[in-house]
């Protein structure tokens, strides 16, 4: 149903209403009030419906100053989530163990309620995320349903409309930036919960041959053939590791895994409890999120020019060779060597971390070679990657000592239960305050808009 | 049955009956002020409905006018309604 329409049509009912009700020849002042009341409400409501399009926007246009990304909150929830989850595995874990060597007591004493607490956590997490995707797939359908119970006349469904209006914008706008909250709030704590000084914070990049950032890939460390960490570099090519997930402080191996491609590494110490590093790709060029150029060894590339939906790559080849494509499978896209379009190649569909990719191979000849590729996409897949935070590697989980578990479990309640529900409760607060706004203050705003 | 036809059909019927409204309390508003009896509030309460009576045809005539543009301009140029966001 159009609701923008109906309550158009609602607003014109209150309109003619409150006109017919002042007409009345009646000597009841309170009767020509509510006439009165009605026709400032109505235009009010009229002056609601127009402007939803200016709502749509505003949402869109605080978003972008306050750097709302739906992207990143919905990548935070699913890492989140896999911690929470693996932490309650876990836990279940050491319960197991203890009961079976008879230490019953200990599971059925503070244990079990760590594992409520995480439980509960875990609820919370999986609630806010199912709210944020009705409120973000469904912003629209709310606020015309809001506007429609706005104008419906004698004030009948005005506060409840207003409300919906009003937690729809402020949700939409509000609730992607919870991650950066719950940052701010610990990283004032100055307290982490891992102690010991094997767990370190870090920031990686990863760019191609060209020195461009290169998105989506998977990192893993490893130390004397021991799985440390598992963590995935976001669509701008960036790892961010606080210390609750935690990165080795020593040296160790990391391999990188993009589709089917390997990279092996050794990371050295250089600094103090954070590690800021950039790792280089030599024969990847990136030409959007998760896809990619990837070159022979016996090609150089000369240099490469973006444009907006295109990017040129000049190759030299010292000997018959051949570059590949990866794209999505969805995308569409047009290669051109040396101007000429290249329609031989050979096709292979690979399926990465939940991402399809379609791979292909052209044959490149000696020489010097301008690669044109036209790529159009319209969206990119996240990595479905099973993260493996190196802080519960570190925990070094210990089944007869599992206080540290404890106190993992207790801080994750705190971060992902007791901050969230706070931050909730400031966007219900300003709500309530935009809601007040669009209900109360109709009145005033309608007498400026008509002296009647 | 469609809601928006429903609400469209109860605002013809009430501006039909503002209209007769207006009529009655402007018939009622000249008896009451040319009564010949010497109340003075009396007279001045006739004057009233007759002022209410005629700023609310005023505005009525206006309104409806206004709005029916409204309906026509977007049911001439009707935007179907935009496709929600989708999730990334």
């Amino acid at each position: 149903m159009d609701f923008l329409t109906l309550a158009f049509y609602l607003s014109v009912l209150s309109y003619c209403l409150g006109l017919a009700l002042k007409a009345l020849p009646l000597p009841f002042f309170a009767v020509k009030k509510l006439g009165r009341a009605l026709v400032n409400e109505s235009i009010f409501s009229c002056v609601l419906t127009f402007s939803y399009q200016i709502i749509v926007y505003l949402i869109e246009y605080f978003g972008i100053i306050l750097g709302t990304n739906w992207g990143f909150y919905a990548l935070w929830l699913a890492e989140k989530t896999s911690i929470l989850l693996t932490i309650f595995a876990a836990l279940k874990g050491i319960g197991l163990i203890l009961s079976k060597i008879r230490l019953n007591f200990l599971v059925q004493g503070f244990l079990s309620q760590v594992i409520g607490l995480v439980s509960t956590s875990l609820t919370t997490i999986i609630a806010t995320s199912i709210v944020s995707s009705i409120i973000h797939a469904g912003s629209s359908i709310l606020i015309g349903l809001g506007i429609a119970l706005h104008a419906v006349p004698f004030k009948l469904t005005r506060n409840v409309g207003s409300t919906l209006i009003a937690i729809t914008v402020v949700f939409s706008i509000g609730l992607p930036l919870m991650p950066q909250f719950i940052n701010l709030v610990t990283s004032t704590m100055g307290y982490t919960l891992i102690a010991g000084n094997n767990v370190c914070s870090a920031y990686i990049e990863l760019v191609d041959a060209s020195n461009n950032s290169f998105g989506q890939a998977v990192i893993e460390g490893y130390s004397s053939g021991e799985l440390l960490y598992r963590y995935s570099f976001n669509e701008k090519g960036v790892l961010e590791v606080n210390k609750y997930s935690g990165f080795p402080c020593f040296d160790h191996e990391v391999v990188l895994n993009v589709v089917d491609l390997k990279y092996a590494s050794t990371l050295r110490r250089t600094q103090e409890n954070a590690w800021n590093i950039t790792l280089y790709l030599p024969d990847v060029i990136a030409l959007a999120p998760n896809r990619f150029v990837l070159i022979d060894s016996n090609t150089y590339v000369n240099g490469v020019v973006r444009g907006e939906k295109s990017v040129n790559i000049s190759l030299f080849s010292t000997d018959q060779g051949e570059f590949k494509l990866y794209v999505e499978k969805d995308d569409d896209v047009v290669v051109l060597l040396d101007n000429v379009p290249a329609e031989n190649y050979t096709l292979e569909t690979k399926n990465w971390y939940s991402v399809n990719y379609h791979v292909r191979s052209y044959i490149l000849p000696p020489g010097e070679h301008v690669v044109t590729v036209y790529l159009n996409y319209y969206a990119t897949t996240p990595l479905d990657v099973d993260l493996y935070p190196y802080a519960l590697r570190a925990l070094n989980v210990d089944f007869t000592s599992p206080e540290v578990i404890i106190m993992l479990g207790t801080y994750a309640f705190i971060e992902l239960t007791v901050l969230p529900l706070i931050y909730i409760a400031i966007l219900l607060a300003i709500s309530l305050n935009l809601a007040r706004l669009l209900g109360g203050v109709s009145s005033s705003i309608a007498k400026l808009t008509v002296n009647l | 049955m469609d809601l928006i036809e429903f609400v469209k059909g109860l605002i013809t019927t009430i501006v039909i009956i503002a209209w007769f409204i207006f009529l009655l309390a402007w018939v009622v508003g000249w008896l009451i002020k040319g009564l010949p009896i010497p109340f003075l509030k009396l007279k001045r309460f006739g004057g009233r409905l007759i002022e209410d009576a005629v700023w609310a045809a005023f505005w009525l005539a206006m309104g409806t006018t206004v709005f029916a543009i409204i309906a026509y301009i977007v049911s001439s140029v009707q935007l179907p309604m935009p496709q929600p966001p989708q999730m990334p």
